[in-house]
């Protein structure tokens, strides 16, 4: 059988040459290598004008980093925006707040943000000597995913709640 | 390594594959800006630096393919004759200048004939030199998925350019 042709970033690939005609074929594909390698070299369309991308890109960055990292994030409508992060965990430390007896400490969101996909948050907190986790995380939960869905937009996912402190009120 | 520095190794490459893949430069700019955007806002998800070339790939090529599939819904459901943009209205994807060879045109006209999947794979294999690993690990499907969509794009390629193999 004909083999293909050898390629250093490849080993013998047998089991997709099952037949000659297809290893014939492959053999011409190797008669257009030189027609591949001229399609490398050719220039895509305007390559030349990479530059104002990059002054785009950057320009973008500097605001964001001026203002602090930011959150992408899409609507309902599956239209794409950006708020900061650091409004985003105050919105949802000020759910858990609004709960008696519990003080947020972080925020963290833990899935990446998609048209149509709920975002997922890991939220660690304090509670007061006395509270019982199995009572208010049905609550917290909605009350949190509540305050997200009104005030930024988009619908909680997965909110795991980490208790890492009893604190005496 | 400034996030600069990572823009300027990684910009003109993303941009070529995208514009190969997409044959719109203007489309190609927007996934190519939000790769960037994507990996400034997650960086500190990123564990390993070294990850980050194939981290930058997937998001264009993931970015290429998402905006493939919307476009060919919009064409299917298009109504109005001005949405039925269907990718053989677009341009060619390298520079039709005079010293292009035919053959080069011929090339990028069969392209366009091949599924986004084979195309994405065939192009991050002979125009950016990856391995079949390197690429399994950027579309996230398995070397021999790899493997199989690079042979069907060879096989349609020597179909489509029988006059010149």
């Amino acid at each position: 059988m004909t083999q293909p042709p050898s390629d250093p970033r490849e080993p013998a690939d047998q089991d997709v040459f099952g037949d000659i005609s297809e290893a014939q074929a492959l053999e011409s594909y190797d008669r257009l290598r030189s027609v591949v390698d001229d399609y490398r070299r050719t220039e895509t369309a305007a390559g030349d004008q990479v530059s104002g991308l990059k002054a785009r890109i950057m320009s973008i960055v500097e605001d964001e980093a001026a203002r602090g990292p930011s959150t992408a994030l899409y609507s309902s409508a599956g239209l794409p925006y950006v708020m900061t992060t650091a409004s985003l965990r105050a919105q949802v430390r000020a759910a858990v707040d609004e709960e008696p007896g519990l003080r947020a400490r972080r925020v963290k969101v833990t899935s990446e943000s998609a048209p149509g996909r709920p975002l997922d948050l890991r939220v660690t907190l304090t509670m007061a000597f006395g509270l019982s986790l199995t009572e208010f995380a049905p609550r917290l939960r909605a009350r949190i995913a509540e305050r997200m869905e009104l005030i930024i937009g988009v619908k909680a996912g997965h909110v795991d709640l980490v208790v890492e402190d009893v604190h005496d009120e | 390594m400034a996030f600069e520095q990572l823009v300027d190794r990684y910009e003109s490459r993303l941009l070529g594959l995208c514009i190969r893949m997409l044959r719109n430069r203007t489309d190609a700019e927007d996934i190519v800006q939000d790769t960037f955007l994507t990996t400034w806002r997650r960086l500190d998800s990123l564990q390993d630096p070294a990850a980050f070339k194939s981290w930058v790939f997937r998001l264009a090529s993931n970015g290429c393919l998402d905006f493939l599939r919307r476009r060919e819904v919009r064409r299917t459901d298009a109504v109005d004759p001005a949405d039925m943009v269907g990718e053989s209205a677009t341009g060619p994807s390298v520079e039709d200048r005079a010293e292009t060879s035919a053959a080069v045109r011929e090339l990028d006209h069969v392209l366009i004939t091949l599924s986004p999947e084979q195309r994405i794979a065939w192009l991050l294999y002979e125009i950016e030199g990856q391995s079949y690993a390197e690429i399994a690990e950027v579309l996230g499907v398995t070397e021999g998925s790899v493997r199989g969509r690079i042979h069907r794009a060879r096989l349609a390629i020597v179909e489509g350019m029988k006059g010149w193999a």
